[in-house]
């Protein structure tokens, strides 16, 4: 960049140079199908959002985008995938938080500078679930029996070990002067399996998004207490912010993002990013997020790179204090 | 004789097993570590070889008496070898399907598999390309699935 | 009523019929299909439902994956080769009745028992699903570490042949099934620095290996046309069905409400369903020695749980959102992005969505009944045409088959190694049915246990603590102990 600014005239003849040759190269992009690599199951929320953001996508872009599911190793495959696929722009990835948390425990090399980002579309924060017959009705009554009661007397569950859900809660207890490990935590394989356990007793406490347990709070099995976001969600307008709760301005919670390998060509990361702005801002997207109470964040390419820098450094060191990181 | 070596076999995996198992780590947070559950399949899988080659060990000792050491009269080395062809295709399949693409290499493995079975050259030729074709696409059209391309473009 | 009514014009109509039509073709296909398993055919459906409503992309997944569990035993009788895993519990029942002339019989029978276990499991669905969900939700990891343990000893039990062989085989299973990631402490285990296995190893290219291939090493090892079947001339699809249905209804109920129960369980589905099933099946039979020598009464155990279980697993699905298998795990995304959000309001949102999907079910098992006569007459194709021809197109499939999982050859290696090893394995008289269900229930078997010691603080007398667990513990003890304690009276008598 520097380069060209010095040489004023360079610029422009690039510019015209690019403007020339672009009908033939990149005014193409995209020719031909578009594969939108998710590294969770067909079915899961983050499935679904990558489906409506592709289906929002097709119409700005006027190519299929194919949605391919490559799951398994908490997110490591279907990253790898992402990373070390050709640059072209035919192959993008739905990047979620794990990247952030993932090498820091010594599970892969990945990290975001394998990526090129092209824009954040979603971001959930981490709620704080307790079973309906808990005696605890606040953040504030579960983190004084936390403090109060022997150590590994609460069980925590919502992921597997170092997953979003897990490091968000060990943060908040980070933040209130606990020691992470004063709660148990139990890996599972995912907030659902963890809502079953919740509720057959099994343990007391489940972190995850509030949607992932909306059909057993309607059930009246489940309430959640808080959640780590900087003010209400729509969703769920009773739910009170940690900052309310209990003064705390913690947040924690999972980004989602769509990223191509490293070294995309900046025009065709250009192209996309102001069609996933103009999907992201669709009716079909903003209509299905809302509808299922997932929170929508915007960030361009810049910003999102930022972010994940940010959160890079924000996890690596709770996973440290975890006593995880390798 | 066979289950004897089948027996050895299976006590040399279990081994293995334990070997690799036991270089897991052992976890702070957690009190049984990732190395627990492949320890015990090892150790069953070295029990139950030992179990099947201490069986076969009397009937080893008489083979050894009467000099028998054929390991298995009726197979000869050509019908193995034609028995591996199903396996020796699928490597082929998997080192050039990226290259030639899927339906190439479909039809040569369905040509060279009915060749070897005498199935007359001509209907040979027609049912390796149309069966590879019908299966490409229902696969890659119907089912979304993206089976490399290769030479041919569509 | 009212609402029931507006149900019944949510599915009567063109566009569902078609999508429920076009959705029992499919499944038959991806059934009949070495390599494609009825999971895999609703996940390849998400796409396309993605564009449907509500219901007709419900009623195209529940279709789908009650055929495909129906059609698994068309490859399993015709070929010895399951279709699906649901049907690995009596493949070798199947195809040795195929071998006796009684293809279209075995098939037939199959058919009523998955349309009976379909509907039973329905009728289940919609009249006691909250208190059956309610009895799911007592369920945690310890008896989830129970049940698994349960039906890999069934697996042992019902094998034929040397307990020990079968016993390695299991191992075999269970050692699989441990490659990846583990999910308590995140350790990469026996992936050999190969990214691809860090999820672990799906179950669909070794079952191919494990019986596709073997078959495929079989038959060009051998120079003549390998086993053929006795002509179809005399072998009829409904002739004898009255007569085994009479004989055999006890099983049909018992297997139904196994199939249903177990499908209702979070974390367990049709398949373990069909091995309980199965079991319990042999052990309550006045002819025991007669199971896996080509034996209806099996088949009817386990063919009427495994098609109960996939309405089963609906159950928690539709009551509390949580998957009661991984169809529904699909499923429930589905209604997600349907609007159609899963939990006790769906029951009473008054816009009869609730009573179409009932009917849905009703309608997809019913349609079961002539378009699997159909593809039962179809399937003569197994036998009319010469293996010769047949068996490299099957090899195609399984390649394809397998590859689609992942869209990654790493699946196909898998396949290889494992068929070729099971090849070797069962030419020693190894059963291959208990490595398919060590696969399968392995990381459910560990997870729980670990989960639950980590939860007792390594009290393993916390496994007996809790009323249905101590029940479950008590039970796989002394099937353990039976054999030994049989044993032991003989010699005592004697």
């Amino acid at each position: 960049m520097k380069t060209i600014k010095i040489n004023k005239p360079f610029k422009n003849f690039t510019t015209l140079l690019l403007l020339a040759t672009s009908s033939a190269v990149f005014s193409a992009y995209p020719e031909k199908p578009i594969t939108l690599v998710v590294p969770w199951a067909a079915g899961g929320g983050t499935d679904a959002t990558a489906r409506t953001i592709a289906s929002a996508l097709k119409e700005e872009l006027g190519q299929n985008i194919n949605v391919v599911n490559r799951t398994g190793g908490s997110g490591v495959v279907g990253h790898t995938v992402m990373a070390t696929a050709k640059p072209d722009g035919y192959t993008l990835g739905l990047a979620t938080g794990e990247i952030n948390m993932m090498h820091w425990q010594g599970l892969t090399n990945l990290t975001y500078k394998d990526f090129t980002p092209i824009g954040q579309i979603n971001f959930d924060y981490s709620g704080i679930q307790v079973a309906a017959n808990s005696p605890y009705n606040t953040v504030q009554e579960l983190i004084d029996a936390i403090r109060e009661q022997p150590k590994g007397s609460f069980r925590n569950s919502g992921t597997g070990l170092g997953g979003v859900w897990h490091l968000a809660f060990a943060g908040l207890l980070m933040d209130q002067g606990i020691e992470a490990n004063r709660v148990k935590f139990i890996p599972s394989q995912g907030a659902s399996p963890a809502m079953v356990e919740l509720v057959s007793g099994g343990i007391s406490i489940v972190s995850s998004s509030i949607p992932e347990g909306r059909s057993m709070i309607e059930a009246g099995r489940v309430k959640s207490l808080g959640i780590m976001s900087p003010e209400r969600i729509n969703s769920f307008p009773n739910v009170p912010t940690i900052n309310e709760a209990i003064g705390s301005s913690y947040l924690a919670g999972e980004w989602r993002g769509i990223v191509g390998p490293k070294g995309m060509d900046p025009k065709i990361v250009a192209t996309l990013e102001k069609a996933l702005k103009a999907a992201y801002d669709s009716n079909i997207y903003q209509g299905f997020m809302s509808k299922q109470g997932f929170g929508v964040e915007w960030r361009n390419s810049k910003d999102f790179a930022k972010q994940m820098e940010k959160m890079d450094f924000v996890y690596g060191a709770i996973v440290e204090k975890v006593g995880l990181s390798k | 004789m066979r289950d004897f070596l089948i027996g050895l076999a299976f006590i040399m995996l279990g081994g293995v097993v334990l070997m690799v198992a036991s270089q897991y780590p052992t976890m702070s947070s957690l009190q049984y570590g990732p190395s627990l559950f492949p320890s015990l399949i090892g150790g069953g899988i070295v029990i139950g070889g030992l179990v099947i080659s201490v069986s076969q060990l009397h009937i080893l000792k008489k083979h050894i008496k009467e000099m028998k050491f054929s390991l298995n009269k009726e197979t000869n080395l050509n019908s193995i070898l034609m028995s591996l062809s199903p396996c020796a295709l699928m490597i082929f399949y998997i080192l050039f399907s990226e290259y030639l693409g899927a339906l190439i290499c479909m039809s040569i493995m369905i040509f060279i598999l009915m060749i070897v079975r005498k199935v007359p050259l001509i209907f040979t030729l027609i049912t390796s390309i149309s069966s590879a074709l019908i299966i490409y696409f229902l696969f890659s059209h119907y089912l979304l699935v993206p089976l490399p391309e290769g030479l041919l473009d569509f | 009523m009212n609402e029931f009514l507006l149900g019944l014009h949510l599915v009567f109509n063109i566009e569902t019929i078609m999508v429920v039509l076009a959705a029992a073709v499919f499944g038959i296909f991806v059934g009949a299909v070495p390599g494609l398993s009825a999971t895999m055919a609703v996940a390849l459906l998400v796409p396309i439902t993605f564009y449907m409503d509500s219901i007709p992309a419900i009623a195209a997944i529940v279709t789908t994956s009650a055929m495909a569990i129906f059609a698994g035993d068309i490859p399993s009788t015709y070929l010895n080769i399951p279709g699906t895993p649901s049907s690995a519990a009596y493949v070798g029942d199947s195809y040795l009745l195929a071998k006796k002339g009684r293809s279209r019989e075995t098939l037939g029978i199959n058919l009523v028992c998955s349309v009976f276990g379909g509907l039973f499991g329905t009728f289940i669905l919609i009249f006691v699903a909250p208190s059956l969900a309610e009895v799911a939700l007592q369920f945690s990891s310890f008896e989830y570490f129970w049940l698994a343990l349960l039906g890999l000893s069934c697996s042992i039990f019902i094998a034929i042949g040397s307990r020990v062989k079968a016993f390695l085989s299991l191992m075999i299973g269970l050692l699989l099934s441990t490659v990846g990631l583990d999910m308590m402490s995140g350790t990469p285990r026996f992936i050999f620095g190969v990214p691809d296995l860090m999820g672990g190893i799906n179950f669909i290219p070794v079952m191919i290996g494990m019986f596709a291939l073997k078959e495929l090493m079989l038959f060009y090892g051998s120079s003549g046309e390998g086993t053929q079947l006795p002509p179809l001339s005399k072998d009829s699809v409904v002739a004898n069905t009255p007569r085994h249905i009479k004989a055999y209804w006890p099983n049909m109920i018992r297997g139904s409400s196994i199939g249903t129960l177990i499908g209702a369980l979070p974390g367990a589905g049709a398949d373990i369903a069909a091995w309980i099933s199965y079991a319990v099946g042999k052990s309550r039979s006045k002819e025991k020695h007669l199971y896996g020598t080509g034996h209806i009464e099996g088949i009817v155990d386990a063919s009427s749980a495994n098609n109960s279980g996939i309405s089963g697993a609906w159950v928690p699905a539709l009551v509390f959102g949580i998957p009661g298998d991984s169809i529904t795990a699909i499923v429930i995304g589905v209604l997600y992005m349907k609007g159609m959000n899963p939990g006790p309001t769906i029951f009473m949102d008054g816009t009869g969505l609730i009573y179409a999907l009932f009917i849905v079910f009703f309608v997809a098992n019913l349609i079961m009944l002539p378009i699997g006569f159909i593809a039962i007459k179809f399937a003569k194709v197994f036998i009319l045409t010469p293996r010769k021809i047949l068996m490299p197109i099957i090899l195609c499939f399984c390649i394809v088959g397998a590859f689609s999982i992942n869209s990654s050859v790493t699946d196909v290696w898998i396949m290889l190694l494992v068929g070729f090893v099971a090849s070797i394995l069962s030419r020693c008289n190894f059963p291959m049915a208990p490595a398919i269900l060590g696969l399968v229930l392995g990381a459910t078997l560990e997870n729980n246990f670990m989960s639950s010691m980590l939860k007792a603080d390594g009290d393993i007398f916390s496994f007996f603590s809790r009323p249905i667990s101590a029940f479950l513990g008590v039970l796989v003890i002394l099937l353990w102990l039976f054999p030994l304690l049989a044993m032991a009276y003989k010699k005592i008598k004697k």
